[in-house]
């Protein structure tokens, strides 16, 4: 490569680090006062939080609080940047586990700031309240906060001997929740132990649940349906007690994840009962 | 140079002792699947008694092992057929649209909803695999006669349909449905019965039989359909007989398990390199060839974690892809 060229490689580069460093993200405001929500879970924060009349628009699944159904929806996993920009929203909320890895740029592009929530775990729930609130400059942060930390906390049971129970997402493969998810904090809360040692949502062989069958099986309503868990434990040989829970409050770790809590403690009631 | 490659398959002592080899390596592989998985039981104990012992290796991994040798041997079978029909060492089972028909078939199912009654989902994946060959077949007829290359554009181009409408069903698909439609296209032999093997035990058999009453005259194509036809073969018929028998076999394979690739592509280029050309010896070396490969992949699958089951057409691919590019490098 001759000088000439070199130097004009050379001046290229550094002007796009220069552009890079100043094309910065679009500043989160102080007090947002019209907010979209790209996630189920993080709009029932922000109703928690008492600012659900900011919320302008959400994401196709949101259905909870019954005041979202009428608000404008902009789409799923890949929503539509030019619909979010329509409704004018000086914020744009959305959950760490499923946002689009593009969503940031999009936004930026239209010039729209972004805020990602990290809602993984059940400890996450409460923090997320603290953060969406304080975003947001929601008057009853603090209060939401404590609520739904002593919630929880009513729910935690210590269990004489704790039931090994088995939360199926899928059954054709089977596909469970494993350590490390809220699904598996919400277990241990209740005082039981998740039949699951794998870490995160793995897929788990037939074998496995035919050698160590759990004594219960939970199962989202919506998705799984009782005849495809007959089928698996037909498929197993093994006979184990199934109960189908709701698929809107198992699924999305939000403020209802007490009420999860609290269903999983009458489950394990009624079984300890039983047995 | 034809006559002498041609009459130098006819040595049935050498095929007889090699479709031996083939046979006890399956027998090996299907007992070492048997032998190994994540829950802890021997055989012992399922002969001593042990209700558990019994459901696991008698009802879960036994009918797994077996599935997985009759799946190779159909996909290893229906390759070997294409490659030779078609005169085409890239073509593969489902290069006539099939895979492309199955999973449009079960994408569309799911996008509907579907995926939660049981079994439903492989019945529209079967039908729609026979619809996808049927398809290709009418695009390729010319007149009174099949153009091997207008066949397998008319898959290749209708496979690319079946994807963007794939792609779409996916994007429609209601989100925690979504499990069901990729288990077709990453393959599974997950929860295989009894009752699968006895199904596609019965198709695989048929295909066999099938295939061997016109091994003789698919053999002529080695050099060309018109190569066969100056050799007496009426070469329409065989062909129309050999993609029909092929590409049902796939379906019935492909609507148990999903789809698994490479191993249609990979077992018959693996035996003609080992072995011979002369495709009556090839069929039943590349069903064996491909029962062993697909039962010592799916054994991997499961094992190759302590706690979870990866895709067996991982496993397919990891072997595959090296040896294909391999395989391009010496063709050019």
């Amino acid at each position: 490569m001759n000088r000439g060229k070199a130097f004009i490689v050379h001046r290229a580069l550094l002007i796009a680090l220069v552009a890079l460093c100043c094309a910065r993200s679009p500043v989160i405001p102080s007090h947002p006062t019209r907010v979209v929500s790209l996630a189920p879970n993080v709009t029932e924060v922000i109703f928690a939080d008492g600012c659900g009349g900011k919320v302008v628009g959400t994401d196709d699944f949101s259905d909870y609080p019954e005041a979202v159904q009428h608000l404008p929806k902009v789409g799923g996993v890949e929503p539509d940047v030019e619909k979010i920009a329509a409704l004018r929203p000086d914020l744009v909320l959305a959950s760490a586990s499923n946002a689009h890895p593009n969503l940031r740029r999009a936004l930026a592009a239209a010039r729209l700031p972004l805020l990602v929530v990290r809602t993984d775990r059940l400890a996450d729930v409460a923090a997320s309240e603290g953060v969406v609130g304080r975003a947001l400059g929601c008057p009853q942060t603090a209060s939401a906060v404590s609520s739904i930390r002593a919630a929880l906390q009513a729910q935690r049971r210590t269990r004489a001997a704790a039931p090994r129970v088995l939360f199926v997402v899928w059954t054709d493969p089977l596909y469970v929740a494993g350590g490390a998810t809220f699904i598996d904090d919400l277990f241990a809360l209740a005082g039981a132990r998740n039949a699951v040692s794998a870490n995160g949502w793995p897929q788990e062989s037939l074998e496995t649940l035919a050698a160590h069958p759990p004594d219960l099986i939970l199962y989202p309503n919506r998705s799984v349906t009782r005849a495809a868990i007959d089928d698996l434990l037909g498929r197993a040989h093994v006979r184990v007690e199934s109960i189908a829970v709701d698929e809107n409050v198992f699924a999305r770790p939000g403020p209802r994840v007490a009420l999860a809590a609290a269903e999983i403690n009458r489950i394990l009631d009624s079984w300890e009962r039983s047995h | 140079m034809g006559t002498l490659a041609l009459t130098a398959g006819a040595r049935p002592r050498r095929v007889a002792a090699a479709i031996a080899l083939l046979a006890l390596l399956l027998l090996i592989s299907i007992a070492a699947a048997s032998l190994f998985g994540t829950a802890d039981v021997s055989w012992r104990a399922a002969f001593a008694g042990d209700r558990t012992a019994r459901t696991v290796l008698l009802d879960i991994r036994l009918p797994r092992a077996l599935l997985a040798a009759l799946i190779g041997a159909a996909l290893a079978a229906a390759g070997v057929t294409f490659q030779t029909l078609l005169r085409n060492p890239l073509a593969d089972p489902f290069i006539l649209g099939v895979s492309g028909g199955a999973a449009c078939g079960a994408a569309v199912s799911t996008a509907l909803g579907w995926a939660r009654i049981p079994g439903l989902v492989s019945l529209v994946a079967f039908c729609g695999a026979l619809a996808a060959t049927a398809a290709v077949f009418l695009l390729a007829r010319r007149r009174e006669y099949t153009d091997p290359t207008r066949l397998l554009l008319s898959g290749l181009v209708l496979n690319a349909l079946f994807s963007a409408i794939i792609l779409i069903a996916f994007a429609l698909s209601p989100e925690s449905d979504l499990a069901s439609a990729v288990r077709w296209m990453m393959g599974t032999l997950f929860g295989a019965t009894w009752s699968d093997v006895v199904l596609l035990a019965l198709f695989v058999a048929a295909a066999m039989i099938a295939l061997s009453v016109i091994a003789n005259d698919i053999r002529m194509f080695a050099f060309g359909a018109d190569d066969a036809k100056s050799r007496g073969v009426d070469v329409e018929r065989v062909q129309r007989i050999g993609f029909a028998v092929s590409s049902i076999v796939t379906g019935a394979a492909v609507a148990v398990s999903g789809i698994i690739g490479f191993v249609g592509l990979l077992v018959p280029h693996l035996i003609r390199l080992i072995w011979r050309r002369d495709f009556r010896a090839l069929l039943p070396l590349c069903a064996l060839g491909g029962a062993t490969l697909l039962v010592l992949a799916d054994l991997a699958s499961r094992v190759a974690l302590p706690s979870s089951e990866l895709p067996v057409g991982a496993f397919t691919a990891i072997l595959g892809v090296p040896f294909f590019l391999s395989l391009l490098r010496r063709s050019r």
